[in-house]
């Protein structure tokens, strides 16, 4: 009986905590693709965390904007400190499993890690949170201080942006010296 | 919903917030009509789509602790009920009950160890055997003090009997015929201790 009831808060338990293990994982990604580096977004992400459960601030549906403003400034802390850093660690090989990506797509990413830093600060935040932690424009609007319709021609222009980045930058085939005399 | 009329500017806006589910169903239904006739605008809509897979697929998946980790911080710690967190000072009563009990009960533990050793140890071990009990004795009777504290400070009407039945608990022990230890065969020593330092459970009587 005792071990039946143990079972039921146990699962009680794993239920209540896993929409906070997908902020987590979606908060993860956003914080990645602010730092370039998977512990300090580990480490951003759990801090998040611990701020907002001290804060006793856990409660939905108050809690995706307000967690991903958390993460967002606490990375900003992060990239602020990283000048006075002595080292910074390459991330790539420490990566975990990527998800599966469309061949055509994998020599992008240099270019466009490069491009999304090249945003101006209300695209390079708005972006992300959309593609990375998900959230709809209502959320990221609340994250951002910002209206909805502001956060919808943001994400726009930063699609923009990047297309016409990408165009740009595009490698452009070796030239070849046949045909010349 | 009267949908304005857009340029193919304003379609592409709108074709970026339909690709994040975020167009309205007027807004999605002339969007689809113009891609239907603008080549431009439907390219412009995959370019999108395209680039928001290369970017998804430029984030790692989170670490595997980092749940666990999310999960000690998020749940609460188990939070006892509110009348159990009442009867706790009863339990430590009804516990305290059957440790006098037993201890009432033991007699002179050394008797049935004894055996065949000399005498002057047999001595050595009763007086042990009682300066623990003594101690015991005294231990309990702090607790007593303290848990019939505690029971005042809940203030239920319901603890009266509990009350009562602590003070009639600490009547016993003061009356229980076990010498301070510190009164019997250490009395030498005793004499060049400390003073033993007030009990401040016991002067808030």
């Amino acid at each position: 009986m005792t071990q039946e009831k143990d079972q039921e808060h146990a699962a009680a338990d794993d239920a209540a905590s896993l929409p906070y293990r997908r902020y987590a994982e979606r908060g993860f990604r956003f914080a990645h693709a602010m730092l370039r580096n998977v512990d300090d977004a580990e480490e951003t992400v759990q801090e998040a965390f611990c701020r907002l459960a001290a804060a006793k601030q856990l409660e939905p549906p108050a809690f995706e904007p307000r967690f991903f403003r958390t993460v967002r400034n606490l990375a900003i802390d992060r990239l602020r400190q990283r000048p006075r850093r002595a080292h910074l660690p390459l991330d790539e090989s420490a990566l975990p499993a990527r998800a599966a990506a469309p061949p055509d797509d994998a020599p992008l990413a240099p270019r466009l890690r490069r491009l999304v830093a090249d945003l101006p600060a209300p695209q390079r935040d708005a972006l992300p949170l959309r593609v990375h932690g998900g959230l709809a424009y209502d959320a990221i609007a609340a994250a951002l201080d910002a209206t909805t319709t502001q956060v919808r021609t943001w994400i726009f222009r930063a699609r923009r942006r990047l297309e016409d980045g990408l165009r740009r930058t595009e490698p452009r085939p070796e030239r070849t010296t046949h045909g010349r005399s | 919903m009267d949908v304005p009329e857009r340029d193919c500017a304003g379609f592409e806006e709108l074709a970026s917030a339909a690709l994040d589910g975020e167009a309205t169903p007027a807004e999605r239904e002339a969007l689809d009509a113009h891609l239907v006739r603008c080549d431009g605008c439907r390219e412009e809509a995959e370019r999108f789509r395209r680039l928001d897979r290369a970017l998804a697929a430029d984030a790692p998946a989170g670490p595997p602790a980092l749940a666990a980790r999310v999960d000690a911080i998020v749940r609460p710690a188990p939070v006892v009920p509110e009348r159990r967190r009442r009867f706790a000072p009863l339990a430590a009563a009804a516990a305290l009950l059957v440790v006098a009990g037993a201890l009432l009960d033991s007699g002179d533990r050394t008797e049935a160890v004894a055996g065949d050793l000399p005498l002057r140890e047999i001595a050595e071990l009763q007086r042990r055997s009682l300066d623990d009990q003594a101690l015991l004795m005294e231990t309990m009777r702090w607790e007593l003090r303290a848990l019939r504290l505690e029971v005042r400070a809940l203030g239920e009407p319901d603890d009266a009997p509990v009350l009562e039945r602590i003070d009639r608990l600490l009547t016993h022990a003061a009356a229980a015929p076990w010498p301070s230890p510190s009164t019997r065969s250490r009395a030498p020593r005793a004499a060049t201790a400390p003073p033993r330092p007030r009990d401040p459970i016991g002067d808030d009587r």
